[in-house]
């Protein structure tokens, strides 16, 4: 909802299409007719030429871009953030004293669809502090779809070693400055719903980068 | 054979083995990112090399006859086998043939692939594995779990025990050191004893016929020179066009692997010098991937970065996918190469891509694992890894949204309901508890919103799209050399590297002026200053050989290596056997990079390596040892130029 209310308040004037999934789960399970017929639906949805498509997952986002196969639609697909940063203001207009801890997905890491640019987003809001893990152990959080459920404890094992990763960001006691976090944010909300309900989760209130914007713009 | 979830099930459970698996497997992964760092024109080279490969793929049948026509010109043989068993068959053939008895082999995929040890062993051949992870496996009865490190699964407490069990240490010993030189003192009698050396190859050069093996240890060209009998196996996807297009390859395969800038011995051999050597050239289904989308993984050059990067893999380690080709790369090559309950393994991936981002050949392996899975469901050989029930009700958006709206309705209840389903057993299994369910849906509550209260705008007019930031200039050290460095930069550049390599600089002064007299010189003796020059008529003493002084043609800066031409056996051997060697190089001969050495090599002698520092090993535990099968020393000298020396 947030993201809908950002784009609009920044005057972009959205439109919700009526589309469903993008077909990204059925053709990471394999199944290839099923993400067929649920991607040609959602191109039917979004063949107005002139329109940009903005995605609030740049997994979704990474999909889509691979399955249209015309270039000039595909140049006008956006990842949220991806758009934002390129289309949207320099700056917002309220400060948000909070400090949020940053997931970056795989979408976001490795792919095309917006890499990084979450990071650069955010650090356009004054007083926003973002913790964000460093170092090679940065892994796959472990949802990859099926994944999770075809090989359940290698998927729940994953996801506890990123949550062990993100918090190696944390400030232990005694370092200066001395943050916790208020909440865990990422532009890739699959990865925070794995992870918010493994057992061992810390309880950080999830956040999409939408939610912290839409705070900006009061 | 146990289904994939069972086996991963089972080895999950095991968290302390995994953890500390995980650990062993990020340790290279760590240097190669290093290694990165100091490449600015790494993309460029990965690059280079994904089109190098593309170039062989569009014409693989004219290259190979290029190869073969090439390689034969210097006297090597080359057969050709369609599959496992013809490669089998074939070898076997040369073994009864040359009343073969004991074979030293190094490491070697393709005949891992094509069981042709067992086949060997089978007819009453002693088979040797000489690399030390090969030969803790061989020992332990096992297949390697990692394309690079074969035994990164056993600790050094377990390989210890081993070697106690087999007589090497004494009991209790764990240290990697200690382990590393009993089986170099245990191995020696065998590369003495063997009448056939085996190897694998990292690359076939169609211009030239060379036969590339690349090593720290020295295990594989000690066994080339001393048995009087060398077979190589390749796979047909290892060809490359050139010597030119060899450097980009070499110049990432080492650093992707363990971060170093080249192995040890990078050994070129081009045919034959006065001894028979075989090249068994294996297809073995390679060819069927040809014109489909997974061609591109014929690319692969067998670095294990894919592995090393892979969060499936780093857990479940190398036999868990029960096949020689473990992690990402074999979930693409498993389908295409063996079938069966291999077409499983695409299952095993979060499709997470870190595997496509590390691949120094730049083969899009989360692409091709996505593209098998569809493809094998649509042949009806892999069942999708969602049931039908959850797929329909995905599939049709007004059922999707009617059970969306009828869980809502249900509240706290529909995550306990969801909870006996298959899936949501299969959730909970992974320590997780089952999402709860929002109170209202995205439409439902923008319906809501359209009511209440109409936009407000915030004043902003949307700015123009900027312009992407310029990527950095191309760095001046690439592809060429940088033209403003003086030869005291070049060998300041070699020293770091070298001494990266565990080798040093000698000075001058510290060489015995009878070294100098020689242009080629090839002096052994007990101690310094005590020569004699080796013949290859004089028996070779295969312990005590204590130093070896040899001139090298030139030197590559950025590596800290030198290229080594070997002429004859015994100065293969001389390079190998002694437990120190010195280098000499004429110091106007240091060139920049690969590319300039390729530039040089115009004519390539029947045996040439580039080496660089004293044979290692980190085959236990991943740690470093100084000193494998070669020289557990070695030293470069620089020679004045007859140029500088005139001035």
């Amino acid at each position: 909802m947030a993201g809908f209310d950002v784009l609009e308040r920044l005057g972009f004037s959205p439109r919700v299409t009526q589309a469903h999934c993008c077909g990204q789960v059925l053709s990471n399970a394999g199944d290839g007719p099923g993400a067929q017929a649920l991607f040609k639906r959602w191109a039917q949805q979004h063949s107005q030429d002139e329109e940009t498509v903005v995605i609030l997952s740049a997994s979704c986002t990474e999909h889509l871009r691979n399955e249209i196969e015309a270039a000039p639609k595909r140049a006008q697909i956006f990842e949220f953030c991806d758009f934002l940063v390129r289309f949207g203001p320099e700056s917002y207009p309220t400060a948000v004293p909070k400090t949020l801890l940053l997931h970056t997905s795989c979408s976001a890491q490795h792919g095309r669809a917006g890499a990084r640019t979450q990071r650069s987003l955010l650090d356009r809001i004054s007083k926003l502090r973002v913790l964000e893990p460093q170092g090679p152990e940065g892994e796959c959080c472990g949802f990859g779809g099926s994944f999770a459920t075809t090989f359940p404890e290698l998927s729940g094992s994953m996801g506890k070693d990123r949550i062990a990763y993100l918090q190696s960001a944390i400030p232990k006691k005694g370092d200066t400055p001395f943050l916790t976090p208020d909440a865990l944010v990422s532009a890739d909300l699959s990865c925070l719903l794995h992870l918010g309900t493994l057992r061992s989760y810390p309880g950080w209130p999830i956040l999409h980068p939408a939610q912290i914007l839409w705070e900006a713009l009061q | 054979m146990k289904g994939l979830a069972r086996k991963i099930q089972e080895r999950m459970r095991d968290l302390d083995k995994v953890a500390s698996h995980r650990r062993a497997v990020l340790y290279p992964a760590a240097k190669r990112r290093a290694a990165m760092a100091l490449v600015p024109e790494w993309e460029e080279l990965r690059d280079a090399n994904k089109k190098a490969k593309a170039e062989i793929l569009s014409d693989l049948d004219g290259f190979l006859d290029r190869f073969q026509e090439s390689a034969e010109a210097r006297g090597t043989t080359v057969h050709r086998a369609r599959n496992a068993a013809q490669a089998q068959e074939k070898v076997l053939d040369l073994c009864k043939a040359a009343g073969v008895q004991c074979i030293v082999k190094s490491k070697s995929l393709t005949m891992e692939e094509c069981q042709i040890g067992p086949k060997l062993e089978q007819t009453g051949i002693e088979l040797i594995d000489t690399d030390l992870g090969e030969r803790i496996v061989q020992l332990f009865g096992e297949p390697p779990s990692h394309l690079t490190a074969p035994a990164i699964h056993r600790t050094r407490e377990e390989i210890g025990q081993l070697f106690y069990e087999h007589g090497l240490v004494p009991k209790g010993e764990t240290d990697p050191k200690i382990l590393t030189e009993a089986a170099r003192k245990s191995l020696r009698p065998y590369f003495l004893k063997a009448d056939l050396g085996m190897t694998g190859a990292n690359f076939l050069v169609a211009s030239t016929g060379s036969i590339i093996v690349v090593e720290n240890e020295a295990n594989s060209i000690l066994g080339t020179s001393l048995a009087p009998f060398h077979i190589a196996v390749a796979g047909i996807d290892k060809l490359v066009p050139d010597i030119p297009s060899l450097q980009s390859f070499l110049a990432l395969l080492a650093r992707s692997a363990t971060g170093q800038r080249l192995t040890t011995y990078t050994t070129h051999y081009t045919g034959t010098m006065g001894r028979p050597l075989h090249l068994v050239l294996v297809d073995n289904g390679r060819s069927s991937l040809r014109g489909t989308p997974a061609e591109e993984a014929l690319a692969c050059i067998r670095c294990g970065a894919c592995l090393n990067e892979c969060p499936v893999y780093c857990r479940i380690g190398g036999h868990s996918y029960d096949w020689v080709y473990p992690g990402p790369i074999g979930e693409v090559l498993g389908p295409a190469l063996s079938g069966g309950p291999r077409n499983e393994l695409v299952k095993a991936s979060p499709l997470c891509q870190a595997c496509s981002d590390v691949c120094p050949v730049r083969i899009d392996l989360a692409r091709h694992i996505h593209d098998w899975r569809l493809d094998l469901s649509a042949q009806g050989q892999l069942k999708p890894s969602l049931p039908s029930s959850l797929r329909h009700l995905w599939g049709h958006p007004f059922l999707f949204r009617a059970a969306g709206k009828f869980a809502r309705h249900l509240g706290p209840l529909s995550p306990v309901l969801a909870g006996f389903t298959k899936a949501g057993r299969a959730w909970k299994r992974g320590g997780r508890n089952l999402p709860k369910l929002p109170k209202k849906s995205f439409h439902e509550l923008l319906k809501a919103r359209r009511k209440s209260n109409p936009p407000q705008c915030f004043p902003h007019s949307p700015i123009q799209e900027k312009k992407e930031i310029a990527p950095s200039p191309t760095p001046p050290n690439s592809p060429s050399a940088p033209k403003h460095l003086h030869f005291h930069d070049l060998r300041k550049l070699f020293r770091e590297a070298l001494e990266e390599a565990h080798g040093k600089i000698l000075p001058l002064s510290a060489l015995p002026n009878q070294a100098m007299a020689t242009p080629k010189a090839m002096v052994i003796g007990a101690e310094l200053g005590k020569f004699w020059t080796p013949s290859p008529s004089q028996p070779w003493k295969i312990n005590g050989c204590p130093l070896l002084i040899l001139s090298a043609r030139h030197g590559i800066a950025r590596t800290g290596s030198l290229w080594v031409e070997l002429e004859t056996f015994e100065e293969r051997l001389a390079l190998t056997l002694p437990e120190e060697i010195i280098l000499l190089v004429p110091e106007d001969r240091i060139l920049f990079d690969l590319p300039q050495h390729a530039a040089e090599l115009k004519h390539l002698p029947p045996c040439g390596t580039l080496l660089t520092g004293p044979s290692k090993t980190a085959d236990i535990e991943l740690s470093l040892v100084i000193g494998a099968h070669g020289p557990r020393r070695m030293s470069v000298c620089w020679i004045p130029s007859a140029t500088s020396a005139s001035k």
